[in-house]
C-alpha cells in the first residue's frame, strides 16, 4: 500500500470511530431522556456522558485551543522561561493533570448532584454534561491559558489588569465571600453526617492523631517522604474505620463519641480555628496528603464499582418536585438545578486553581488543553457518578434520608408516611433495617447529601464484592472519605481566608499584614472562623435543615465567581482581536447571569416561605405576633428571623456584585469594540521556546 | 518489579517526594556554589508557600 492510500484509510478509520462515537452518545442520551417512566440502567448515563466528553474534547477543545486561543508550542511557557526548579518547573503533562484534578475535585461534585437528584436524574445529568462541556471546561481552560500567558498571575490580578480596578476588587471580594459560605455549608454537611453517629465521629476524630503522627514523621524522621507517610496513614485510617464499629458497640465508649448537631458544630468550629493557626506541617499538610489519596482512590473504585455492578436507577427521570415543592431544597428546575449543581458543571472556584500553581508548571502551551479542559471533564464525570450513586437508592429511601424533619415530620412513622403519600413508598421499619445494616441509629433526616451518597456508594461497593455484611464498613468508609476531605478544605480554606484578610488589612496598618505576627494571626483567624462558624450554627439551628438556605447561597456565590472568570475570559478574547469567537465564554456567562439573578431574586422575594428568605422572616414574625409561640421560643424565632434577613442581605450583595462586574466588563468591551480605546493585552513577552520543533 | 518501581516513581512525582532532588539538581547545574537547603528546610518552605494560596477546591 502506498503512503497516500494508507493515510486516507487511517483518516477514514478515524472518521468512522468518531461517527460511531457520536451515534453511541446520541443513542444513550436519547435512552436517558426518553425512558423517563421505566427504570433504566446507570450505564446509559455513563456511556452518554463519556461519548459527549470525548467528542467535546476532540472537537470543541481543539477548536478553542487552535482557532480561538491559538496555543503556540513555539512560545516558551513560564515554566521554561522562569524555571527555578521550585515554583516554575516544566512538568510532565500527565503528572500535572493528576495534580490539577486532585486540586479541583472536592465535595462539591459529590454533594450537588445528590441534592439535585430530588428532581429526578434527568435535569441534573443533562446540566452536568452540557454545562461542563460548554461552560465549566471552557472557563477552566481559558483562565488557565490567560494565567499561563501572564507568568501564572492570579484571577484577581488578571481581572484588575485586563478589565479594571472595579473588577479586580469585585473578584477579591467574591473570593472571600464565597469562601465563607462554602466553608459553612460543607461544615454543615459533615455535621449532619456525623450527628448521633459514634462510629463516624470516632473515625473522623482518629484522623487528627493520625495526621499529627504523619506530620511529625515528615518533619523530623523522614523529611519530605510524603509517599511513605501517606501509606502508613492510609493503613491506620482503614484500621480506624474498622475499629469504629467496636467503639460504637461499647456503650461507654460510644457515649464519648456521640454528639448532637449543635455540639458537633461547635467542635468543628473550634477545630477549624486550631487548624488554621497551627503550623501547616503539623496538621494541615499531612491531612491533605491523606485525604487526596483517599479521595482519588475512592473515585477510582467508584468508577470500577459502577462498571462492575451496572446498577439500575430506581429514581425516575423526573420526579413530581420539578414543580418547586421539593423537600431537599425548594424551587423549580430553573434556576435552582443550575445553582444546586455548580461543581461538576461550572464551578467558579476552579478559576482560582487554574490561575494558581498549575500555569507555572506547564511545559508546552498546547498541554493546557488536556490539563484545563480535560481535568474538568473528569470532575464532571465524578458528578455523574454521584448522580448514579444517589439514584440507585429507592426514591422513598432517598427522600427519607434527605428530607429535613421540619418538612416531613420528626417521628419515623410521620416522616415515612409523608414521603409515601408523595408516591415514593417507604416504611419506618425499612429505614430502621437500613440504619441497622449500615451501623447507624437512624438514617432519617440526615440532610446534606453525604449520608445518602454513602449509602449509595456502600450499595455499589458491597454489590461488587457480593457481601452485604460489608455494607456497614463501606458506609463508614464513604462517610470518612467525605468528612476527611471536607475537614481538609476547612483547614486550608480558613487559612487562605486568613491570609487574604491579613493581606487586605495590611494595607491599612502594616503589622496586620504580617503572617508571622501572632496577634494578627489570632485576630484574623478568629474573624474568618467566626464568619463561617456563624453560618454553620445558623444552619444547624434551622428547622428546615439549613441546607435549604445555605446550599443555594453557596451555589450563587460559586456561580458569581464563574461569572467573574468568564467576564475576564471574554475581555481577553476581545482584546486578542477574537471578538467573533467571544461567544465561547459569553454564552455560558449569560446563562449563569440569568440563573444567578433569577435565583437570587427568588431567594429574596419569593412569596413561598420555603424559597424566599423575606417571606419566611415575615411568616415567623406572624407566629410571634399571633401569640403562637411560648416565651422561650420567641427568642429562638427572633434569631431565625434575623438569620433569614441576613441571608437575604447576603444574597442581595452577591446579586449586586454580579451586576457590577458584568456592567464594568461590558463598558470595557464597548469601548474597545467602537475603537474608542486601544486594547492593551498584558501578556508576558513572546520568547521562542528552546523546545520548539520537538514533538510533544 | 519494574512496573512497581515505575508506579512508585510516578506516585513520588505526584506527591512531591522528588521535588527536593530536582531543586538541588537545578541549583547545582545553574547556581553552583549557592548553599543547598536541607531537605527539612525545603519541605517546610514549600508547605508554607503552598498553603498560602487556594490549593483545594470545592
Amino acid at each position: 500500500m502506498s503512503l497516500t492510500i494508507r493515510r486516507r484509510w487511517s483518516s477514514l478509520a478515524r472518521g468512522a470511530v468518531w461517527i460511531s462515537m457520536s451515534l453511541a452518545g446520541a443513542v444513550s442520551l436519547g435512552a436517558v431522556a426518553l425512558h423517563r417512566h421505566e427504570p433504566i440502567n446507570a450505564m446509559w448515563l455513563i456511556v452518554a456522558a463519556t461519548c459527549i466528553y470525548l467528542i467535546g474534547y476532540r472537537f470543541y477543545s481543539r477548536f478553542i485551543a487552535f482557532k480561538v486561543m491559538e496555543l503556540d508550542d513555539r512560545r516558551a511557557t513560564p515554566a521554561e522561561r522562569l524555571d527555578d526548579g521550585r515554583d516554575y518547573v516544566p512538568t510532565n503533562k500527565w503528572i500535572l493533570l493528576g495534580h490539577h484534578f486532585a486540586a479541583i475535585a472536592g465535595p462539591g461534585p459529590l454533594v450537588g448532584p445528590t441534592l439535585a437528584a430530588q428532581l429526578g436524574y434527568l435535569p441534573g445529568t443533562l446540566w452536568i454534561i452540557i454545562g461542563a462541556v460548554l461552560g465549566g471546561c471552557v472557563q477552566d481552560f481559558v483562565i488557565l491559558f490567560a494565567s499561563m500567558r501572564r507568568d501564572g498571575k492570579s484571577l484577581g490580578q488578571i481581572a484588575k489588569e485586563e478589565v479594571g480596578p472595579v473588577a479586580g476588587f469585585t473578584a477579591l471580594f467574591a473570593v472571600i465571600s464565597i469562601l465563607t459560605i462554602l466553608l459553612a455549608v460543607i461544615a454543615l454537611v459533615v455535621t449532619n453526617a456525623l450527628k448521633s453517629s459514634p462510629w463516624g465521629t470516632f473515625t473522623l476524630a482518629m484522623t487528627v492523631p493520625i495526621a499529627l503522627l504523619m506530620g511529625i514523621y515528615l518533619r523530623f524522621l523522614r523529611p519530605g517522604k510524603v509517599l511513605e507517610a501517606s501509606l502508613i496513614g492510609l493503613v491506620l485510617i482503614l484500621a480506624a474505620v474498622a475499629g469504629g464499629q467496636s467503639v460504637a458497640r461499647i456503650p461507654a465508649l460510644a457515649g464519648l463519641f456521640t454528639f448532637d448537631a449543635r455540639h458537633l458544630a461547635l467542635l468543628i468550629i473550634a477545630y477549624g480555628f486550631a487548624a488554621s493557626v497551627l503550623p501547616v506541617w503539623l496538621l494541615l499538610a499531612p491531612r491533605d496528603y491523606l485525604s487526596t489519596f483517599v479521595k482519588l482512590g475512592t473515585i477510582f473504585l467508584l468508577a470500577l464499582g459502577i462498571l462492575a455492578v451496572r446498577p439500575m436507577l430506581a429514581m425516575p427521570g423526573l420526579t413530581r418536585f420539578v414543580d418547586g415543592t421539593g423537600p431537599v431544597f425548594a424551587g423549580k428546575i430553573f434556576p435552582f438545578a443550575f445553582i444546586t449543581i455548580a461543581c461538576g458543571a461550572v464551578s467558579g472556584f476552579h478559576s482560582l486553581i487554574s490561575s494558581g500553581t498549575t500555569p507555572k508548571l506547564i511545559t508546552k502551551e498546547s498541554q493546557a488543553r488536556l490539563i484545563g479542559f480535560g481535568s474538568m471533564l473528569m470532575e464532571s464525570f465524578v458528578a455523574i457518578m454521584a448522580m448514579v450513586a444517589a439514584c440507585v437508592l429507592q426514591p422513598g429511601v432517598y427522600f427519607a434520608i434527605n428530607s429535613p424533619a421540619g418538612v416531613v415530620g420528626a417521628s419515623p412513622v410521620a416522616a415515612t408516611a409523608t414521603i409515601t403519600s408523595w408516591g415514593y413508598p417507604v416504611s419506618a421499619e425499612q429505614m430502621q433495617d437500613l440504619a441497622n445494616m449500615v451501623g447507624e441509629r437512624s438514617l432519617l433526616a440526615r440532610t446534606g447529601g453525604a449520608p445518602s451518597l454513602a449509602v449509595g456508594i456502600a450499595h455499589i461497593f458491597s454489590g461488587t464484592l457480593g457481601d452485604r455484611r460489608l455494607l456497614a464498613f463501606w458506609y463508614h468508609f464513604a462517610i470518612m472519605f467525605e468528612a476527611l476531605f471536607i475537614l481538609t478544605l476547612l483547614d486550608a480554606g480558613s487559612r487562605v481566608g486568613r491570609y487574604m484578610l491579613q493581606d487586605l488589612l495590611g494595607h491599612f496598618w502594616r503589622p496586620l499584614g504580617r503572617t508571622s505576627w501572632y496577634p494578627s494571626v489570632f485576630m484574623t483567624g478568629v474573624v474568618v472562623v467566626s464568619a463561617w462558624g456563624y453560618f454553620l450554627y445558623q444552619g444547624v439551628m434551622d428547622p428546615l435543615g439549613g441546607i435549604n438556605s445555605l446550599w443555594p447561597l453557596f451555589g450563587i456565590a460559586n456561580q458569581l465567581l464563574a461569572v467573574v472568570a468568564l467576564c475576564v475570559g471574554t475581555t481577553i478574547l476581545i482584546k486578542m482581536n477574537k471578538a467573533r469567537f467571544a461567544w465561547i465564554t459569553l454564552a455560558p456567562m449569560i446563562w449563569l447571569v440569568l440563573a444567578t439573578q433569577t435565583a437570587a431574586y427568588q431567594k429574596i422575594f419569593h412569596p413561598d416561605p420555603r424559597i424566599g428568605f423575606l417571606a419566611e422572616a415575615s411568616r415567623l414574625s406572624g407566629l410571634i405576633s399571633g401569640g403562637g409561640t411560648g416565651a422561650v421560643e420567641v427568642a429562638t424565632t427572633e434569631r431565625l428571623i434575623f438569620n433569614n434577613r441576613l441571608d437575604a442581605a447576603v444574597t442581595a450583595l452577591f446579586a449586586v456584585l454580579v451586576l457590577v462586574i458584568v456592567l464594568d466588563s461590558v463598558r470595557e468591551w464597548y469601548a474597545i469594540l467602537i475603537r474608542r480605546k486601544v486594547p492593551v493585552l498584558r501578556e508576558a513577552a513572546y520568547v521562542v521556546s528552546a523546545m520548539a520543533g520537538e514533538q510533544s | 518489579m519494574k512496573v512497581l518501581r515505575t508506579l512508585w516513581k510516578i506516585l513520588a512525582e505526584l506527591t512531591g517526594d522528588s521535588d527536593y532532588d530536582r531543586y538541588c539538581a537545578h541549583l547545582r547545574a545553574l547556581h553552583p556554589g549557592t548553599r543547598m537547603p536541607t531537605e527539612s528546610e525545603f519541605y517546610l518552605a514549600r508547605l508554607n508557600d503552598k498553603y498560602s494560596r487556594p490549593t483545594r477546591c470545592c
